[in-house]
């Protein structure tokens, strides 16, 4: 893993990859924040960094999108299969070298406040709550680019597919309040998710029989539930989409609450496609 | 009929998507384990997302069950009310916390409030057994207009008013107020206070002591406000027998010019003497610029560790006062009377009673500061020593309490009127949470070194890390 890791991170710097993104970045949020915080003489920093996400997931493509997409065109992807290296240390060195750029770039925005606290009393450890946030954000936007920059081997594709996963992840709070709240919908919309799965299941094998048995077992579930309480159907896709929302739970940590369930689930969240990138990957030996 | 028969490729895909789902469902499953542990850092200075220990004693003293609906639509919460509400659900198993949508539960609310009364979204209704107090989401914040009519937001006060509303709905005790008239006094709504004494969980009442000829037996507290004209000797005598039963007084009073004997007499019975005269400060740091720095407008100094001005100090939020008399104690005093400054002026203050010297500077005739402005009184029973006895505060500014020209009404006057009331009416566990102020200071940065910030985050960096690229990228070009 941590040759892997190596590499990975040599590489951001010997090509303008690591360059383009740390000058983006830094450029725009230079400018934003010298426009709010320094001309208009606004010490609230919190709420800045917070509107800094946006900027971020424009610049997550890039950070991303040749991780494997790169080794895939130039074949070099067959060349790691074959190297003493498990496929889980792979993707974790390659996942750490992004990480590692962007918390580099991060430590650079750390001059900011350190400029505004000459001039005003910061509340330094609100400031580190939504550093702690934005990171955390950061790098499950960074495992979304990781995963779909391992579905395909062109580069524009993948930044451009993970450019607008990040933007659907963005809005789908948003998207949520807009969706119908009757037990009828949540009924639906469970059924549509088992349905998905179903799909997913075919896909891969190819066999009705083992598409079926997700079918049987989510109507049964949802069956089940229906009946025990209904209530729960009530406004389920809206609360369905919150609780996966990764925004959602960012917003506590410029208001200056770190919630440990909150920390929990970007770490869950990021292992998940982090596991799916490498199954992703494991799929080559057999497919 | 169709068998589950895989191929070696189907049956690793299969396996592959089956532990999919498995991670998926087990993360989840983990996610939602932790879901309702509220383990959770408040990283705010001014722990504007914890409760304060008086909350946490009300609390947990809690007898009955405590209903509280946030009415908000499901994923539009207002996330500043939601956190603190969701310390007090979680802070008691008797305390339960529900959202509700006003749009889908318009007869669940019309339960709890009165006919053509609209509630906005982000409201709080607490309620338990026959009590219920709707709280708007407008009083959770503490709120300042400018001078060109636009509110901002001070502070947050979202725990004063829920924690008021669980006392008031849980022991259903709203302490009654008598508010004096007769003698040309004030009224709360002149003063622009009926709003803010009923949320403060008071229930009001007028009294004219010359109809009633005493003080009904449900007063809590007896309220004057800036008479103009002097009680008469029966109203004295009523007050006296109410006070010596350990009654509870506020008394505002003002420069009038007239004969105020009988309350004179009252307030000497309890080592307190008023003054006619106003106070004039010096203190450049007490008097406001705006005011063109007038000596008779002033912020006096709050008594330190009272319960009555902490949750002013900890705010640092200043009083003004505007024209004040003098209070002193008396010089034979009765032992069992505390006599306490509340608010005073500066050493470089003077008191002037000759009311026709119009010098800006202090004379011969003035006597020096500091002069106490507002004071409480409380009186200790001999024999058990404990404060149970009458309980009064005067305040030597009566007009400062009302709209003030060029600055409106003073918030922090206000406070410390509710502070009093509550003082006196012995609610203390209301009285020191304070609102929690989301004020912050403003940079003090001249324009050269904004420009010089300005040019380091725009200019600066982005081109040190162009120039490193370049630099790298040409040499390895040229290996």
């Amino acid at each position: 893993m941590l040759a892997v890791f190596k590499k990975e991170l040599l590489t951001y710097f010997t090509t303008s990859v690591g360059y383009i993104f740390m000058g983006v970045f830094l450029l725009i949020s230079g400018i934003l924040f010298t426009m709010g915080n320094i001309f208009g003489m606004d010490s609230d920093y919190a709420t800045f960094l917070g509107g800094l996400i946006m900027i971020f997931l424009l610049v997550v493509p890039l950070l991303t999108m040749k991780i494997y997409s790169e080794e895939k065109r130039q074949k070099t992807d067959q060349l790691l299969m074959t190297a003493p290296q498990s496929t889980a240390g792979i993707v974790a060195g390659k996942f750490l070298a992004a990480v590692a750029l962007f918390f580099m770039t991060l430590l650079i925005t750390g001059l900011y406040p350190l400029f505004l606290s000459f001039h005003t009393r910061m509340d330094t450890a609100q400031i580190m709550g939504t550093y702690i946030g934005f990171f955390l954000l950061g790098i499950s936007f960074i495992s979304i680019g990781v995963y779909i920059s391992s579905l395909t081997d062109s580069q524009a594709g993948a930044a451009i597919l993970t450019f607008c996963v990040l933007i659907i992840t963005w809005i789908v709070d948003f998207i949520g309040g807009f969706m119908p709240v009757s037990p009828l919908a949540g009924v639906i919309f469970a059924l549509i998710i088992t349905a998905m799965t179903a799909g997913w299941m075919y896909n891969a094998t190819k066999n009705i029989p083992a598409a079926a048995i997700p079918v049987i077992i989510g109507v049964i579930i949802i069956a089940a539930l229906y009946f025990i309480n209904q209530d729960l159907f009530i406004n389920l896709i809206a609360k369905t989409l919150s609780w996966f929302s990764l925004t959602k739970r960012f917003t506590d940590f410029p208001m200056g609450i770190l919630k440990l369930n909150a920390v929990i689930y970007y770490l869950s969240f990021s292992g998940f496609f982090l596991f799916l990138t490498s199954q992703r990957i494991e799929k080559q030996r057999w497919s | 009929m169709m068998k589950l028969k895989l191929n070696f490729k189907a049956r690793h895909a299969g396996m592959a998507a089956l532990m999919n789902i498995a991670v998926l469902g087990g993360l989840i499953l983990f996610n939602l384990l932790f879901q309702n542990i509220p383990a959770q850092w408040d990283m705010t200075k001014r722990k504007l997302f914890s409760l304060t220990d008086q909350t946490s004693t009300l609390i947990g003293g809690l007898e009955k069950e405590v209903q509280i609906y946030l009415l908000a639509k499901p994923g539009q919460e207002p996330k500043d009310i939601k956190e603190v509400l969701d310390r007090y659900a979680g802070a008691s198993s008797k305390i339960n916390l529900d959202v509700i949508d006003p749009d889908r539960n318009p007869a669940l609310i019309s339960n709890y409030t009165e006919e053509g009364q609209t509630v906005s979204p982000g409201s709080v209704i607490v309620a338990s057994g026959a009590y219920s107090r709707v709280i708007n989401r407008m009083d959770m914040y503490s709120i300042s207009y400018s001078q060109q009519g636009q509110p901002q937001i001070l502070g947050m006060t979202v725990e004063q008013r829920i924690t008021s509303a669980l006392s008031y709905v849980s022991t259903g005790k709203e302490p009654k107020i008598y508010v004096m008239e007769g003698h040309n006094e004030f009224t709360l709504t002149d003063l622009n206070l009926q709003d803010v004494v009923s949320k403060a969980n008071f229930s009001i009442e007028t009294l004219n002591l010359l109809k009633e000829g005493s003080i009904p037996s449900d007063a809590e507290l007896v309220v004057i406000l800036s008479p103009k004209r002097d009680i008469t000797i029966n109203e004295s005598k009523a007050l006296a027998s109410y006070l010596e039963q350990g009654g509870a007084l506020f008394v505002s009073l003002d420069l009038t010019g007239a004969d105020m004997r009988n309350m004179d007499s009252l307030l000497e019975r309890y080592n307190i003497i008023i003054t006619p005269g106003f106070v004039m400060e010096k203190d450049t740091n007490r008097l406001l610029p705006g005011m063109g720095n007038n000596p008779l407008f002033f912020s006096p100094r709050l008594a330190v560790e009272n319960p009555i001005t902490d949750s002013l100090k900890e705010n640092s939020l200043d009083t003004f006062v505007f024209t004040s008399m003098a209070l002193r104690e008396t010089e034979i005093r009765k032992r069992n009377l505390k006599f306490t400054p509340l608010l005073s002026s500066s050493e470089s203050s003077w008191l002037r009673t000759d009311l026709n010297n119009t010098s800006e500077f202090r004379t011969a005739d003035d006597t020096a500061g500091p002069v106490t402005i507002a004071a409480s009184l409380a009186e200790t029973n001999r024999d058990t020593g404990k404060e149970d006895g009458a309980r009064i505060i005067v305040f030597a500014s009566g007009k400062s309490l009302s709209t003030l020209p060029g600055l409106g009404q003073i918030k922090a006057n206000i406070e410390f009127f509710i502070n009093s009331l509550n003082w006196l009416s012995e609610q203390e566990e209301s009285i020191n949470i304070p609102s929690k102020s989301l004020f912050r200071l403003p940079l003090q940065m001249n324009a050269l070194q904004a420009w010089i910030y300005a040019a380091i985050c725009v200019l600066l960096i982005p081109l040190a890390i162009i120039i490193t690229a370049s630099v790298i990228l040409f040499r390895r070009k040229n290996l």
